[in-house]
């Protein structure tokens, strides 16, 4: 089995413990290195060659906008999450505009963080709810639909079947079909055909990146 | 008060949880961490030293690290207060 290689950076030891813990029944995810400072990242990288950096915000010394900046120009295939406790739009727009492949705030669940790192190396793109504000994400609250909920209803829109849903998304099919279920009750839709339609009338359908929050 | 001190206590942060036979694991958890952390009741301790640069950060940092420590002990639920 392939291995997905993370570095992981953040100045708190906590973190840098808890995320170990989330991911250690992850096989396919192994953390090549740890960074407790900004200025020892790029070291790392070029000692472990990580697919991934795990990238708090705030470090002293070098913070991690600029710290994502260096990554971006030395090492142009290396992907970058950020994962902080920062959720100013401001800063997460500006991670996006320098490159950030994800920005996950650390409310995330802890169950979650692995599929996060395997969509982001992927390419998927993450953002934060309520980063840009659209009209998907007025017609989603209106209709009372959760993150998971308009990812699916986007992933519907493409004509994957529920076996595929789950295979992107690293959910159990039976999970998607409940997310449809709970979908179409939101919608007062009875069907697939349905709940797409809903999509494009009411402006869910633009969407364009997955969301974590 | 000195500064270093005040930060200390204002980050202080107590976690009950349900299973009173795991807190020496979570005691210990949170010491290789670099925490400081005591045991007020038989579930319940006491955190210091997290180093969020705010008592939000602090605690959401906090919430996450127990939510994963409760990935290896299902069954347990928490609390955090201050």
């Amino acid at each position: 089995m392939r291995r997905l290689k993370i570095l992981i950076a953040d100045d708190h030891q906590l973190m840098i413990h808890a995320i170990r813990l989330a991911l250690e029944d992850n096989d396919d995810i192994e953390i090549v290195a740890e960074a407790d400072s900004g200025a020892k990242v790029l070291p790392l990288i070029g000692q472990t060659s990580p697919e991934l950096v795990l990238l708090d915000m705030r470090m002293p010394g070098m913070d991690g906008l600029k710290v994502l900046e260096r990554i971006r120009e030395r090492y142009p295939k290396v992907r970058v999450a950020i994962l902080s406790a920062v959720d100013d739009p401001s800063v997460i727009q500006a991670a996006f505009h320098r490159g950030a492949s994800a920005y996950i705030v650390k409310h995330i669940d802890p169950r979650d963080l692995a599929a996060a790192i395997r969509q982001a190396i992927a390419g998927a793109i993450f953002q934060p709810l309520g980063l840009i504000e659209r009209t998907g994400d007025a017609a989603a609250r209106e209709a009372d639909l959760s993150k998971r909920e308009l990812t699916i209803l986007q992933a519907l829109q493409s004509g994957r079947s529920n076996k595929q849903i789950a295979g992107e998304l690293f959910l159990a099919e039976q999970t998607v079909k409940f997310h449809l279920t709970n979908i179409y009750r939101k919608l007062g839709v009875s069907s697939r055909t349905e709940a797409v339609r809903y999509a494009y009338e009411h402006g869910l359908a633009d969407r364009l990146a997955y969301e974590v929050a | 008060m000195q500064p270093a001190l005040q930060q200390s206590e204002e980050m202080a942060q107590v976690v009950e949880i349900t299973q009173a036979d795991l807190l020496p694991d979570l005691i210990t958890n949170l010491e290789r961490s670099g925490c400081v952390a005591e045991r007020l009741a038989a579930a319940v301790c006491r955190v210091r030293d997290l180093g969020g640069a705010t008592n939000e950060e602090a605690r959401l940092e906090l919430a996450f690290f127990v939510r994963a420590w409760q990935l290896g002990h299902p069954g347990v639920n928490a609390v955090i207060s201050e």
